[in-house]
């Protein structure tokens, strides 16, 4: 039961990971260190004076903010042992006899995603807090999350022994209600890394407008072209309010339908 | 939309959680779940996206995702009707 055990493990790291995520987006400490996966070179945040002076020196157009940086290295550690569990799992399905039901693709369809993640963070941080990096980032986490709970159920005995009947149209409407689920978050993702969560002060109206003004192919334009620092957005307040506008119907939309 | 069909899904396992009540508590799980999602949502807009509000609004998120997968799971491995 060891494999049970590392996966249970890692859905409760994977969860701090994605809310460790979510605070370093949250706190503006996505460029906490302009490089990776070191920070300034380092294996951890320059601290001693020297240390700080070679950093500023090395990239002078990141100077040292240690708060930001932790917070950022921080992440990327738990993120690693994330990681690491994971590479364990898959290689404890490897040594299971054809007596047990181990599975084993998903393990290694897990590596292979939670790879993908941690290239998806470095892109983060060298193409400057790109939204659909960041969203597709995001988007990572939850599918990491997502992938290890499938694994943990369909290996755990208790899961294993689920001797019930369910009506046809369940299974349906429980897949519908995934993929709904996965296109809110992308929409709130979305919304988050273009930086216009503000953009509506009110609720459920947004800028008084029940229908605010709206401009879909700017707000869902995905590649804005490299290289362009997108910290604290690069879209107007106007285009701004318009993007949200059309987030929020969308979720409005959603939820008063 | 999603709203619709989370209610959709809410009344189709409360109501078989007649044969057995797991489905019931599945139920539960999912309402809890979005009932908190959708307050902090509202919370983060009214409020100026506070920080905490905000962190565990992507914290529900992931919650939803993990029930979502559980009722999946159940539905999908189950016997047919």
């Amino acid at each position: 039961m060891a494999f049970s055990r590392i996966n249970l493990l890692a859905i409760g790291l994977a969860l701090v990971v994605i809310m460790l995520g979510a605070f370093v987006r949250l706190s503006d400490a996505g460029l906490g260190c302009p490089d990776w996966p070191g920070c300034y070179g380092q294996l951890v945040v320059p601290n001693a004076p020297h240390e700080i002076a070679a950093a500023n020196q090395a990239f002078p157009d990141n100077a040292v903010d240690a708060g930001k940086a932790w917070k950022e290295m921080v992440h990327r550690y738990f993120a690693s042992t994330l990681g690491l569990l994971i590479l364990i799992m898959a290689l404890l399905s490897l040594r299971r006899t054809a007596l047990s039901r181990a599975p084993r693709l998903l393990p290694w369809g897990l590596v292979v995603v939670v790879v993908l993640q941690g290239l998806l963070g470095m892109w983060t941080v060298t193409l400057l807090l790109k939204p659909l990096v960041v969203t597709a980032h995001l988007l990572g986490g939850m599918t990491t999350l997502a992938l290890l709970a499938w694994c943990f159920m369909r290996h755990h005995r208790v899961a294993r022994h689920w001797h019930v009947a369910a009506p046809g149209g369940l299974r349906a409407l429980a897949g519908l209600a995934l993929f709904c689920l996965a296109v809110q978050v992308f929409l709130g993702a979305w919304t988050s890394t273009n930086y216009a969560a503000v953009a509506c002060p009110d609720f459920p109206t947004c800028q008084g407008f029940w229908w605010p003004p709206t401009n879909f192919g700017k707000a869902f334009t995905l590649w804005h072209g490299l290289p362009i620092n997108y910290e604290h957005g690069i879209l107007d307040s106007v285009a701004r309010a318009r993007f949200t506008g059309r987030i929020v119907w969308a979720r409005s939309w959603s939820r008063w339908s | 939309m999603v709203a619709l069909v989370m209610t959709a899904l809410f009344v189709v396992l409360w109501r078989h959680g007649g044969t057995d009540e797991r489905w019931r508590y599945m139920s539960l799980m999912l309402l809890g779940a979005v009932v908190l999602q959708v307050t902090l949502g509202i919370s983060v807009v009214v409020f100026g996206v506070p920080l905490p509000v905000a962190v565990a609004h992507n914290g529900g998120a992931a919650l939803l995702i993990l029930v979502l997968i559980l009722v999946n799971h159940a539905s999908w491995s189950a016997q047919q009707v």
